[in-house]
């Protein structure tokens, strides 16, 4: 696999330019994080880059067929336990692991409906580590940590990433100095600068 | 609160029990309307008598045996629909038929048919079939549309993908379905046993309450199918929901 290739794609909503011609290459390998504010379009990104939706115009090429996501909005499966969760993508040994890493020993067996926000991030980046995927797409994982746990998972997800190529959504530029990657912004108008 | 709700509702029965009693005292006709004491007496009698449980256990046998197929096929049906759009259509003229179709002319077109033993499993079968299949075929056209894209690019597949992304989403479907249909199998399984009035069931008891005018007997075993019915839903919806519940922690 030599990378993954954005080349000018175009996305509108009722007439509304979201993503404009934006261009981007992620070499295998190496993280990338997106920066911008919000509603700029680095979710629409995502969703065209992983098939979710079509894009208007422009190609995607290279992005591998196993693809590990953090959804912005976690996409777990509510009614069973964090542990059921990740053993539905990996075998149970690493979901134990990972559960542990995350600091979610003792809740491992709890409905994920039941947990915090924080916990429930915590428990899609497990899912999402645990599938080791061959490109990794995360959207704000961290959003919802305290600082302590965030550092934590900082550290985690960072070993996680290293050799995979990956595409991180984030507003925080410290984040993205913590992930070691390199920053790429998105301008209000759906451009890449 | 629940216990302040229980409390209301054990008030309402028992008003409505007043109410009753009152109207049976005014006509003071024990063929037009019986007292609900006369019946109590009645069922208290009959559930010494002997054969009482083998008469009882008769009819659920053949409800419960038509419930049973009608849920299964109905599941099994309603998941493949769900999956297969032209199975769906295939299906619509069947399912809309047993819908609408009075379930007395079923019963006359398949006393016909089958002995009168088989008939109420039959029938209860065929007002199951519908109710359960047309819940779980619109659970599973109702499934998150963002937990499938999570289950594709993850990868989870046949089982696994029934078991996380629609089983969670069919449970609702799926006790509602229970609910209404277990009730609706007993109104049509002993509807039919009381055309067909096979030896030793509750219908049979029904029929000969009719014709001897024993309207305690009548009230008595209608008492009967009632608390049986009730407690067989409410068994069976905990049944499910414990396997849910169980099938989450797995």
């Amino acid at each position: 696999m030599s990378g993954i290739c954005i080349k000018n794609v175009y996305k509108s909503y009722d007439g509304k330019k979201v993503l404009d011609g934006v261009s981007l290459e992620i070499p295998e390998g190496r993280s990338i994080c997106l920066m911008g504010p919000s509603g700029c379009g680095k979710t629409t990104l995502l969703n065209v880059l992983l098939g979710l939706e079509a894009a208007d115009g422009g190609s995607i090429s290279g992005v591998p067929e196993r693809t590990a996501v953090v959804f912005q909005e976690d996409r777990l499966f509510e009614d069973f336990t964090v542990l059921s969760n990740v053993k539905a993508v990996s075998d149970r040994e690493t979901a134990l692991k990972l559960v542990k890493a995350l600091g979610l020993a003792g809740s491992e067996k709890k409905p994920v409906r039941e947990l915090s926000g924080g916990m429930k991030r915590r428990a899609a980046i497990a899912r999402c580590i645990a599938f080791n995927g061959d490109f990794v797409v995360m959207d704000e994982p961290f959003k919802g940590l305290d600082e302590g746990t965030k550092a934590k998972v900082l550290a985690l997800v960072r070993s996680a990433l290293s050799g995979k190529t990956a595409l991180v959504v984030t507003h925080d530029a410290e984040e993205a100095k913590a992930l070691s990657a390199e920053v790429v912004t998105m301008t209000p108008n759906g451009k890449l600068l | 609160m629940a216990l302040k709700k229980a409390l209301c509702r054990l008030a309402a029965v028992l008003l409505a029990l007043l109410v009753w009693q009152a109207a049976a005292a005014c006509i003071n006709e024990e063929i037009l309307l019986v007292s609900p004491l006369r019946v109590l007496k009645r069922l208290s009698e009959l559930v010494t008598e002997k054969g009482f449980f083998r008469i009882v256990l008769y009819t659920l046998s053949r409800i419960l045996g038509g419930f049973a197929a009608g849920f299964a096929l109905g599941l099994a049906l309603g998941i493949a629909a769900g999956r297969f759009k032209l199975l769906e259509t295939l299906l619509w003229p069947y399912m809309i038929t047993v819908k609408s179709v009075p379930v007395a002319s079923f019963i006359v077109l398949a006393v016909i048919l089958l002995s009168s033993s088989r008939l109420s499993v039959f029938i209860s079968f065929l007002m199951v079939l519908p109710i359960v299949y047309t819940n779980v075929l619109t659970g599973i056209r109702n499934t998150d549309k963002k937990l499938l894209q999570a289950a594709k690019l993850y990868r989870i597949k046949g089982a696994k993908k029934l078991l996380y992304v629609h089983f969670p989403q069919l449970k609702p479907y799926l006790i509602s379905a229970c609910s209404v249909s277990i009730g609706l199998a007993w109104k049509s399984g002993v509807a039919a046993e009381l055309i067909a009035i096979p030896d030793g069931s509750l219908g049979e008891m029904l029929y000969n309450a009719k014709v001897y005018y024993a309207m305690a007997d009548l009230f008595a075993w209608t008492v009967v199918i009632v608390a049986v019915s009730v407690a067989f839903e409410k068994l069976f919806v905990f049944a499910l929901k414990k396997l849910f519940g169980a099938v989450e922690k797995l």
